[in-house]
């Protein structure tokens, strides 16, 4: 079942799209008139416990949908530990954002139209694509870069008088104009790709130091953050490591090699010297070799692969988090293949122009907070000796993808 | 006054035989060589001009730095696994171009002719074909990348054994080249590590340093080699290798060296084999060239059948008329051997002969083979 908290414009938009769902309000006015339009409504005050306990929550979709957030956070408290099979908001204000995702809430921030169509997807699941036509009362003369689709969907293209284009940040919308939006779990994944992250420590020495950029990066990106060591002989998994022993590379890819694919990111300190890694490990999740930042104010993306799309998400997912994320190209035909990438205030895309080793090596050497690259290689003249110096022989975190 | 005259003609010809050669659909090299001849049929001048000469030599040594220059070792460091049979490929042509050597009673250095294909001619007809970044595509391109680098290294060998020499140090001493081109080469990825803005200024400099450097780095080892007791053109290759590698591949540098290669000096070298081709007519017996233009073929026909199972018949027979191809090398090949003394002068002439009708045949089968 889906319970509507709100009975306004987009509560009741949503409850016409949905089949079995109860609306909650408080302005008894407004239930008459719900009511009247045959709609399910129950009347009280949603910030109250008590109504909940009235209410078949467990296993509900809860959807708060009225225009205040600290209302919608205040029921989301009162609700959560009723077992709802989730909760999701329509936000007013992007300041809260950050708290309804510390809940675990999905939310929606961009006008009330776009809200409740959104909302409906993300309960749905069913529909992939859908279109917003733009008009005075929504969105028009919005910057496309204020406009927030939510962590589960994303602009894909807009269309204006019979042409498609492709959703810049600058780009302003205007009346008439047909916003293209997809949504899936997996699109999250592309604006926040980590919600577990692995931290192997294998040297004692090294523990504060990649501790300390992992615990950042976690608090960041809002991420679980567990710790992977050895105590007294055998490999624990905590949330802190009191103790730390030195961990053997054969042991690290052991666990490596047998963890599930439940891990988002692996965290680790560099090795000494080149190691032989398994390509299939980087396949499974994205190894970052930590140096201690406890933020990357300047990333550095190589697309050394013929499969960009990988390195460009991990890029762009960095940039929405952290600094501004340079993008180097080895090849200009990967232009061809990558046409989702645009350039934005916090991304800035270049191809290489006469030789991309040199090229990179000089862009590495400028001394980026974290160098992203593709285990693949296989774009670009880079060999495996240089990759091996970005991650041995700079003060840099290296991030390998596969 | 005569001099001045004599390098009018050639720089003339060298400027007219890439828009002859465009008109007639033939390799710009065979309209210079042609020409070579035609104007010493005509002039009788130049065989014993000393400038002319030089500007061959240089024009030869450049064009074996641009034969290592050209070889691609990331491709063939990538492709090497997954693409074994390959290197199958080029061994047994290989090792079948020494057995007809040897069965003909031709010197060994003829089975190193007849294995040898010229990426000149390879890299362009499949570029125009477009078809470079086919598997099929790929495939040539390693045969012919392997083939290469295995050929040079064989030739090398095979005229420094053939030198006349007084102590064992004189046999030891040529191999001392493949020391200072490791030192070389880990110098420059040194250089590429530490000092990455310089190194960016090979490519990327109004003053074209990197021209300057490679053709610094090709005189040096050219000179060294010869020094050593080698042949100056390995030491040209493997100058022009060493760039290759160190920067794993050329780029944009390499359209500068091949504009200052096949612009100005690499004509010289093809228009006297057009000049000594004439004046070596009467030794010339049309037999030696139809031998090698048959076991050419067939030594790279027959092996190329283990790609049976993975080509269409039209791609199979195409890869192996295609690796049939002769010119530079070939033809550098045997002037080193005649100034040794291993093949006589006429034998040489045979050689260009062949290299030339080779160059003019093999590409056309492919395309018409090909396109059917």
């Amino acid at each position: 079942m889906n319970i509507i908290v709100g009975g306004g414009r987009v509560g009741r938009r949503i409850a016409e799209m949905l089949e079995d769902c109860i609306i909650v309000e408080r302005d008894e006015r407004v239930c008459r008139e719900l009511r009247d339009e045959g709609f399910n409504v129950i009347h009280g005050d949603a910030t109250e416990k008590s109504l909940w306990e009235r209410i078949p929550v467990k296993d509900s979709v809860i959807i708060l949908a009225t225009n205040d957030d600290i209302t919608n956070l205040e029921i989301a408290r009162a609700v959560r530990d009723l077992e709802p099979r989730e909760i999701v908001a329509r936000i007013e204000s992007e300041k809260y954002q950050h708290e309804y995702h510390r809940m675990g809430i999905r939310g929606v921030t961009c006008g009330k139209s776009i809200a409740s169509d959104l909302i409906h997807e993300l309960i749905e699941s069913r529909r992939r694509y859908f279109e917003i036509a733009v008009t005075e009362k929504n969105f028009a003369g919005v910057r496309l870069s204020d406009l927030n689709v939510g962590d589960d969907c994303t602009i894909i293209l807009i269309y204006r008088e019979g042409k498609i284009f492709r959703p810049h940040p600058d780009f302003i919308l205007e009346k008439g104009d047909v916003i293209g939006i997809i949504c899936g779990r997996e699109i999250k994944k592309t604006k926040n790709p980590f919600d577990e992250i692995l931290l192997i420590v294998r040297h004692p020495e090294n523990y504060q130091t990649v501790f300390r950029e992992a615990n950042a990066v976690s608090r960041i990106v809002d991420a679980d953050l567990l710790i992977l060591h050895k105590h007294d002989g055998k490999i624990l998994c905590s949330f802190h490591a009191d103790r730390i022993e030195e961990m053997e590379l054969d042991e690290a890819i052991d666990i490596l090699n047998a963890l599930e694919d439940k891990v988002d990111l692996v965290m680790t300190d560099p090795p000494m010297a080149k190691v032989e890694f398994d390509p299939k490990i980087f396949r499974r999740f994205p190894i970052l070799f930590a140096r201690g930042k406890t933020y990357y104010g300047e990333i550095l993306a190589i697309v050394n692969t013929s499969n960009p799309e990988v390195v460009l998400n991990y890029a762009t997912s960095f940039a929405n988090y952290f600094g501004r994320c340079r993008i180097m190209f080895l090849d200009s035909n990967q232009l061809k293949t990558s046409s989702s990438i645009v350039e934005s205030p916090t991304v800035e895309i270049s191809v290489t122009r006469f030789n991309p080793l040199v090229e990179v090596v000089r862009e590495v050497k400028k001394g980026y907070d974290l160098i992203i690259f593709s285990i693949s290689n296989d774009v670009g003249n880079i060999d495996q000796e240089f990759l091996w110096k970005f991650i041995l022989e700079t003060e840099s975190s290296v991030l390998v993808v596969k | 006054m005569s001099e001045l005259i004599e390098i009018s003609m050639i720089v003339l010809i060298a400027f007219a035989s890439p828009i002859v050669s465009q008109k007639v659909k033939v390799p710009a090299v065979i309209i210079e060589i042609m020409a070579g001849f035609l104007l010493a049929m005509a002039t009788g001048f130049f065989i014993e001009s000393e400038w002319f000469n030089f500007f061959s030599t240089i024009g030869l040594i450049f064009l074996m730095f641009l034969s290592g220059l050209e070889i691609d070792f990331s491709l063939i460091l990538r492709k090497f696994r997954n693409y074994w049979n390959v290197p199958v490929y080029v061994t047994v042509s290989l090792l079948l171009s020494l057995l007809i050597s040897r069965y003909l009673g031709l010197n060994i250095i003829y089975g190193v002719f007849l294995a040898n294909v010229s990426l000149g001619i390879v890299m362009p007809v499949m570029k125009e074909a477009g078809i470079t970044d086919t598997e099929f595509g790929q495939k040539t391109l390693l045969a012919t990348f392997l083939t290469d680098l295995i050929t040079i290294s064989l030739l090398s060998g095979i005229a420094v054994s053939f030198k006349p020499t007084s102590s064992p140090l004189e046999l030891i001493l040529p191999v001392m080249i493949v020391p200072a081109f490791v030192f070389a080469y880990y110098l420059g990825r040194y250089l590429i590590w530490h000092f990455p803005d310089f190194m960016a200024r090979f490519f990327d400099d109004p003053m074209e340093l990197g021209v300057r450097g490679s053709f610094a780095i090709m005189i040096i080892f050219s000179g060294l080699a010869y020094i050593l007791g080698s042949e100056t053109i390995l030491g040209a290759f493997l100058a022009g290798a060493l760039v290759s590698m160190i920067f794993r591949g050329a780029g944009k540098l390499e359209e500068s060296l091949m504009g200052v290669g096949y612009g100005i000096f690499i004509p010289f070298f093809f228009i006297k084999t057009g000049v000594d081709i004439f004046y070596r007519i009467s030794e010339i017996t049309l037999y030696l060239p139809l031998v090698l233009l048959i076991s050419g073929f067939a030594v790279k026909i027959i092996p190329s059948l283990i790609f049976a199972k993975e080509f269409r018949p039209a791609h199979l027979f195409g890869f192996g008329i295609l690796q049939s191809s002769k010119l530079g090398l070939t033809l550098a090949g045997a002037e080193i051997a005649k100034n040794i003394g291993i093949i006589t002068a006429g034998e040489a002439v045979g050689i260009a002969i062949w290299t030339v009708i080779s160059a003019l045949l093999f590409p056309t089968l492919f395309r018409l083979v090909v396109r059917a």
